[in-house]
């Protein structure tokens, strides 16, 4: 089943076309990466997901349910982490848990149980002091509480990751990854690693549309061959070597042969055996996440 | 209605948490007491400086307070402590917005009607109670130290006073729901009062300027009767409802 679909989205902040047409589908219980630079357009989507931003044309379901712009029923699906939450400082975690539950209309005894078990998962179980205090990694932790404090069916994570260090950006990976039992997850992110680390399928936005979708493995299987790394013992032979074998130099002195089939592969072994040129490393690169999304937006 | 039991406890505990009800008691009380405590002090003083004046030329002669000195100290405060709230209140819708804090519970399903009310609601009460209880202060004390009749329908004029700072907190909402900035709500109140008072000035139109419901000694000493503003007294009624109104359709057209 569908839990969420975006059908032809349209969006304009005054003459600039944020979203052209925009489609894509999260399937129920997947973990989906919605990729795509600063500025493509991600938060505007899951703004107009949760009826704050108005489209200007173009339809979405949530279960099953259309989304209105203003206060719209279908909320009460979601669960939503803003790329930067704010919470009221003068509060501590458990007072904002409470709070979340008492407004989405949660039993006395359910906010309870339910507060006690995210703090525990999220590791803010033995704070008392106030939000005011915390650090991003914290908040953002505070954050994904919240967002689960009613079992949503949908997790909406709007760049949960961007801002944090790496022992942050673990763990709310870990977070998320371990919320995926009870919920479907859309993630958007620039972060690519992050992607390939917990996403089931992914979708990249360029110019307003998915340039490209599918699982993770059948985005890297898209590409048409990997690269073909060679450091040379002598730095001087650089650009030598790149000459003779036709490739490009990275900023770091590598040799790079893009798409390389085994017939470059031996050719160029060969190349360098008769030209003399001392090697220190030679390294078949697997395609990943960050040369295709490069590749999409044509950079 | 989603979600306003609980927001509205939560602006509460927020007034509570921030120090906000401990800052307008103190206020409310200080200038509950400030007007009678002057009107009470100043024949004293002016006793006091009497010798030092008298040198200078200024001979004074049997300066006396009544009930109706203390209440024109109290009507002339009582529009310092309504700048102080709105300048304080002001950022209350635009500030959760521009820092984001109102985004998780509005995705949660509180209702933007249930955020604005919420917010409303709960800053009139502190307005309203604490504003009755600076009058009752001052009341009791002007009562126990002036039994005299300088003064008739002073509760009256009081409630008058308070319908137009009503009045001026639900106009500054109107503004908090459309504004992205606090100083954008303080401006748009500051013009609607500042254009009152200068039309204020044409004598003709003056009985439908709700700022006429401010001129409350007039009213305590009987210069002019209840009746004589009741245009005054529907209009600002009519603004009230008004803005609340059009702030709770507006709120729902804000993008966030």
């Amino acid at each position: 089943m569908k839990i969420l679909e975006v059908k032809d989205l349209c969006k304009r902040f005054g003459s600039k076309t944020i979203l052209d047409g925009l489609s894509f589908s999260v399937n129920e219980g997947s973990v989906f990466g919605f990729i795509g630079r600063n500025g493509a357009g991600k938060t505007t989507t899951m703004k107009i997901i949760l009826g704050l931003l108005q489209a200007d044309s173009g339809e979405i379901t949530v279960c099953g349910e259309k989304v209105h712009y203003g206060s719209t029923p279908t909320n009460r699906y979601i669960g939503y982490l803003p790329d930067v939450p704010e919470f009221y400082g003068y509060m501590t975690a458990g007072e904002y848990l409470r709070l979340c539950g008492d407004i989405t209309g949660m039993k006395q005894s359910e906010i309870k149980t339910r507060t006690s078990e995210l703090l525990e998962l999220v590791g803010l179980a033995g704070e008392k002091h106030r939000i005011k205090g915390y650090s991003r990694g914290m908040k953002q932790r505070l954050g994904i509480a919240q967002a689960l404090i009613n079992k949503p069916r949908l997790l909406i994570c709007d760049e949960p990751t961007s801002a944090l260090d790496p022992v942050g950006r673990k763990e709310i990976l870990e977070i998320i990854r371990s919320a995926r039992g009870e919920t479907s997850v859309i993630f958007s992110t620039h972060i690519l690693s992050d992607v390939e680390r917990i996403c089931d399928d992914t979708a990249i936005l360029e110019k307003g549309k998915i340039a490209l979708s599918g699982t993770v493995s059948e985005l890297r299987a898209k590409r048409s061959g990997s690269d073909l790394h060679i450091v040379f013992a002598n730095a001087s032979d650089c650009r030598k070597a790149a000459a003779l074998l036709g490739a490009e130099i990275s900023d770091n002195g590598t040799v790079i042969i893009r798409n390389a089939s085994e017939d470059k592969l031996f050719a160029a072994l060969r190349t360098i055996s008769d030209s003399k040129l001392p090697v220190s490393k030679i390294e078949h690169a697997e395609a990943d996440l960050e040369q295709l999304f490069m590749e999409v937006i044509g950079k | 209605m989603n979600g306003f039991s609980p927001f509205l406890k939560k602006e509460f505990f927020e007034l509570y948490r921030k120090g906000r009800l401990l800052l307008f008691g103190i206020l409310f009380v200080f200038f509950g007491i400030l007007a009678p405590a002057t009107a009470k002090l100043t024949p004293a003083l002016f006793k006091m400086m009497s010798g030092e004046l008298e040198q200078q030329g200024i001979i004074i002669k049997d300066v006396t307070s009544t009930a109706a000195s203390s209440y024109e100290q109290f009507f002339s405060n009582l529009s310092i402590i309504l700048i102080v709230f709105v300048v304080v209140f002001a950022s209350s819708i635009t500030s959760e917005f521009s820092k984001g804090t109102a985004i998780p519970l509005l995705t949660k399903g509180l209702s933007r009607v249930s955020f604005f009310l919420s917010k409303l609601l709960s800053s009139l009460t502190i307005w309203s109670a604490g504003l009755w209880l600076c009058f009752g202060i001052t009341y009791g004390y002007t009562r126990y130290y002036w039994n005299d009749d300088s003064v008739k329908s002073v509760v009256p004029a009081f409630m008058l006073w308070w319908l137009f700072s009503v009045m001026v907190i639900c106009v500054m909402f109107f503004f908090a729901s459309l504004a992205s900035t606090h100083i954008q709500v303080l401006i748009g109140t500051g013009c609607v009062v500042f254009t009152m008072s200068l039309l204020g000035f044409t004598q003709s139109i003056k009985k439908y300027l709700p700022s006429s419901l401010t001129d409350s000694m007039d009213l305590c000493t009987g210069k002019r009767s209840v009746s004589d503003i009741l245009p005054a007294i529907i209009i600002a009624a009519a603004i009230t409802l008004i803005s609340a109104a059009l702030g709770m359709m507006l709120i729902n057209k804000k993008k966030i």
